[in-house]
This record gives C-alpha cells, structure tokens and sequence, in this order.
C-alpha cells in the first residue's frame, strides 16, 4: 500500500483521505484504529480504569442506563453509550444483537435457533447471548448471507 | 418487509398443506357421502391464509422472552377463533356434535403443532448455514 504524506496550506484542517477501490476488513480496522486513536477502550472495573483492547471484548450489554463490557470472566463498564459503540464499532468485528446488546463475532462459538425467529449466541465463554429478530438480518449481512 | 412477506408466504404453504391433508381425512371421517363443490377449496385458502397472517405477525419493537410466549399463546387461541368460527360460518361442523367440534379442535393443534416444528427446523437450518459462514468469518479473521 503506498502512503503519500501531504502538508496541508496555512488555514486547512489535517485530512486523512483513503483512496481505495474497496473498503476491506483491513482498511476497516485501519480506520477504526485512526478514529479511535488506539484499538483499546477504557473501563472502569473495582473503582479503577483499565484499557481494554477490542480483542478481549465478548460483548457490551446496557442494563438500567449502564454499558457493561464482558471480557472471558471479568465484567467492566463504560460511561460510552451502546449507540455510541455500535457506530464506533461499524465495520469491525462487533455487530448489534439486540435493543440492549452488542456482540464481538469472533467470539462466538456457535448459532442456534430460539423461539421465534431469534436466535442465541453461545459465546466462547459458555455464556449465551440472545440475538433478536431484528437483528438476524444483520447478522446474517454480516456472515455474508 | 420483504422479509416478512417472504415468511408469510412460508407459512402460509405450510398451512395450506397441512390444512388440506387435515381436511381430506375430515372429510372421509365426517362427510363421506356428501358432495362438495369449488367453494370448499376457497374456503380452505381463506382461512389458511387468515391463520398465515396471524402467526406471521411480529411486533415492531423487541420483546422479551414472556412475552414471546404469551404471543404464541395468544396466537394459537386466535387461530383457533378464525377456524372455528370460520368453519360455523361455512357449515363444516356443527356445534352440537361434540365428535365434530373436538376433532376440529384436535386439527388445529396438530397443525399449529406441526406448522411450529416446521418453523423450528427451518431455523435449525439457518443456523447450521449461519454457523459454516462463522467459521469462514473467523478462519478469514485469524490471517488478518
């Protein structure tokens, strides 16, 4: 990939342009990385803030106005809102599950079918997350269906 | 809604083919030496689809599990209302003939039943192809 630095004149606001023929998963990253400043969030876990990279992430849940990370075994929570993190996240490998949920899909171990039209997440960590109707088709986009 | 359209459409194959399965052997039980015209084949289409359009309908926003469940409970009584108040209206049973009536009320459940495994096993379908297309997405993942 070749990298061109451009000085930008007096009065013009730094830019970065990307020009590409498709947005591919790397570029995705990439830009995600470019937002973020760094691909970690932070997280508040026993009164304490830790970085958290993405990759340890199982999925974000908001429950009673508070957005909670789940790693393997520890919880953390975020002051971000989901909505927030969904936008923050397009592109990546996390996707909306549900009104209240946001799942990493490379932490997923497997699907199946739940009552009506919605399906569950069994996650790598034993835990299951359910996945609504609404966000099947998503889902299903995202797996390239 | 193409989604849903395509659903619908789904069940109301289902429906259809259970209901005249169900109605054939109705009919040899119960109606044996009656002759039946064009309308009943009507009839049969008007109320699979009434009961298409009943259990294809979802609500907007996301519910939780109880509620999925009352819906689906809900769903199997109105069925029950459309066929058997349908089936009054068009003459299929009468209501004094308690054999008539509890074997219509034995079909309805045998088709909500079956109608319901149907459903499930097409979703058991769509997660073994969602769960090959996971494994690729991770695999591609991985060399990233």
């Amino acid at each position: 990939m070749k990298i061109t630095i451009i000085e930008p004149k007096d009065g013009e606001d730094d830019e970065i342009i990307i020009c590409c023929r498709h947005l591919d998963k790397r570029l995705m990253k990439l830009i995600y990385a470019i937002k973020t400043g760094e691909n970690k969030i932070t997280a508040l876990h026993n009164g304490n803030y830790f970085q958290v990279t993405l990759e340890e992430i199982y999925y974000f849940e908001a429950v009673d106005n508070k957005v909670f990370l789940y790693l393997e075994k520890e919880v953390y929570e975020t002051r971000r809102r989901l909505y927030e993190l969904e936008e923050l996240f397009q592109g990546t490998d996390f996707f909306r599950a549900s009104k209240s949920c946001i799942v990493n899909l490379a932490k997923v171990k497997s699907l199946s079918p739940a009552f009506h039209g919605r399906f569950e997440a069994l996650m790598k960590n034993g835990e299951r997350v359910i996945i609504s109707r609404q966000y099947v088709p998503v889902l299903k986009e995202k797996l390239g269906l | 809604m193409l989604r849903r359209l395509r659903n619908m459409l789904f069940i109301y194959v289902c429906v259809t083919t259970c209901v005249l399965l169900v109605t054939a052997l109705y009919i040899t039980i119960f109606w044996p030496q009656v002759t039946l015209g064009v309308e009943i084949l009507w009839q049969i289409l008007l109320v699979s689809f009434l009961c298409s359009v009943i259990n294809s309908i979802y609500p907007w926003r996301e519910v939780g599990k109880r509620t999925m469940l009352f819906i689906y409970v809900l769903r199997y009584v109105v069925t029950n209302a459309i066929v058997l108040g349908c089936g009054i209206w068009f003459g299929w049973f009468y209501t004094n003939d308690l054999p008539m009536v509890l074997a219509m009320l034995f079909s309805i459940a045998v088709i909500f039943a079956l109608v319901s495994v149907v459903a499930w096993k097409r979703g058991k379908q769509q997660a073994a192809l969602m769960n090959e297309r996971l494994q690729v997405y991770q695999q591609r993942e991985e060399k990233v």
